[in-house]
């Protein structure tokens, strides 16, 4: 599975990097247990600081999508993730809010923005090519 | 004879420099990045020709010269090797020289044209590389080393045996012609070195691990392809070196304690055919495989994304050689303009690593 990064976007580089991950985790490009690699390894095909990498794993291990094993490296999490509880749903909602807020600003009406959210989980499905 | 392996060193030496951007990247140009959307930049290209023009020409003037020279002067053998080391660093300093020209006119095109401007500089990993890389394992270089320390247990079980002059060096013909008194220190610094080599080779193949893999963004799959291919055959290289310079070195080490098995025939034959199978084996790395696996097909090639480019890394490349990036966490990086790897020397580990080997050889041949 490929990840591109961007080195020119406003979004952080351990962002992008975590961001990337999810979706891939979304096309079953990484499966449940599957192992990425060392923080060490990531930084150098990234050209970046090692901090960077640290960074993203620790953001994902946080959501409970990876797992960070001592000596053994970084793995998918190997239990299946369940679906989101109603508090978690809660708080995605609290996040989604400004942006569908901004939407609404900008004069999009309900069947634009859903339609917005639809394109968007159609395009993580299939990836970038 | 000398004359004949020096001259097609040389001659090596002078197709090898002379033809380099045909064995590199496309998207390097004497050191510098060039996006895919200008690798056909006339410029460039013509550049590229005058630089192995003039190369191969000032080189072949230079071996003709010393074909000419040594055949006919009939020099005493110190001057001829003297003079023989002193052409290939001349024909070496010369084009080392000339590629300074060119990676200068090469970058001021590169900014005066603006090639970067409008482009998204991205970065492009395959999560799976470390998982897809396949390398001669550790324990296949290890082996050797064990072999090189059996022999120096070996030499201090049968130190009454050895000679009480130890050879430290050996001519063109397999005659010592070098000796140090023998004390439990010169009779296993043949070993010992060898012992120093095999451990350059092991980090070599192992360093390839921690080396970052730039790929290409729009050319992803071929560039993945090729840089997995390129490590592979670095690896084996790197095999096929230590196990030659084992034998070698191993033979002649056996000799000094078993002269019973010594042969003047195996003595200069065997570092001579290892030689040449050297300049051959690396000849066809150069040419077969490439830099960082450049002149291997991919079938099905990816598309090309005009708007996406590799991130440029110029700013970390002093002069096009030197890698120089305190981020990176890679030790060894592939060369831009060689076939090969150098080292970034933003780390300190780079330095210990680049020095521990030399200081220790130099150190042990000091010591006898």
């Amino acid at each position: 599975m490929f990840i591109e990064i961007n080195s020119n976007s406003d979004v952080p580089i351990y962002l992008q990097l975590a961001h990337q991950l999810m979706e891939g985790m979304v096309r079953g490009e990484l499966k449940p247990g599957d192992s990425l690699p060392s923080v060490r390894a990531f930084a150098s095909d990234l050209g970046m600081n090692m901090h960077t990498v640290n960074k993203a794993y620790h953001y994902l291990e946080e959501k409970e999508f990876i797992q960070i094993v001592a000596k053994s490296g970084v793995i998918i999490q190997p239990n299946n993730i369940p679906k989101a509880t109603e508090e978690k749903k809660q708080k995605l909602e609290a996040q989604l809010r400004p942006f569908v807020t901004e939407g609404l600003v900008h004069k999009l009406s309900e069947e634009e923005l859903v339609e917005m959210v639809r394109k968007l989980i159609q395009s993580i499905e299939e990836g970038y090519e | 004879m000398i004359i004949a392996l020096f001259g097609f060193i040389l001659l090596f030496i002078t197709v090898l420099q002379a033809f380099m951007p045909k064995f590199l990247k496309p998207t390097e140009a004497f050191g510098v990045y060039i996006p895919d959307s200008h690798v056909k930049d006339p410029v460039v290209m013509k550049l590229k020709s005058r630089y192995t023009t003039f190369v191969f020409t000032f080189g072949i003037i230079i071996f003709i010269g010393y074909l000419w020279w040594s055949l006919t002067q009939n020099p005493p053998e110190e001057i001829l090797v003297l003079v023989s080391v002193s052409t290939q660093l001349t024909t070496l300093i010369m084009s080392i020289g000339y590629y300074f020209v060119m990676h200068f006119r090469v970058k001021k095109r590169k900014e005066s044209e603006k090639w970067l401007s409008g482009k998204s500089e991205v970065r492009v990993i395959d999560v799976k590389f470390q998982e897809k890389l396949k390398l001669i394992p550790r324990v296949i270089f290890i082996i050797p080393m064990i072999v090189t320390v059996g022999l120096i247990i070996y030499t201090f079980m049968k130190y009454d045996q050895m000679p009480e002059m130890i050879p430290t060096h050996w001519g063109p013909t397999g005659e010592a012609d070098a000796f140090s008194e023998k004390t439990y220190f010169s009779v296993i610094a043949l070993p010992l070195i060898l012992l120093v080599m095999q451990g350059m080779f092991l980090m070599m193949s192992e360093g390839m691990k921690f080396s970052g893999a730039r790929l290409n963004p729009s050319n992803k799959k071929t560039s993945l392809v090729q840089q997995l291919a390129f490590r592979k055959y670095t690896s084996l290289l790197a095999l096929f070196v230590t196990i030659g310079i084992t034998l070698i070195l191993g033979y002649f080490h056996l000799q000094i304690i078993h002269p019973e098995i010594s042969l003047s025939i195996i003595m200069w034959a065997l570092p001579l055919t290892f030689l040449l199978l050297t300049f051959v084996v690396i000849g066809i790395y150069a040419i077969k495989v490439g830099q960082s696996g450049s002149r291997l097909k991919v079938e099905g090639d990816s598309p090309l994304i005009e708007n996406k480019i590799a991130v440029d890394e110029d700013q970390y490349w002093k002069g096009g050689i030197f890698y120089m990036n305190k981020n990176d966490p890679s030790i060894m990086v592939e060369k831009r303009f060689g076939v090969g790897w150098t080292l970034n020397f933003a780390h300190p580990v780079s330095w210990i690593v680049f020095l521990i080997p030399l200081l220790l050889i130099f150190g042990i041949t000091l010591l006898l």
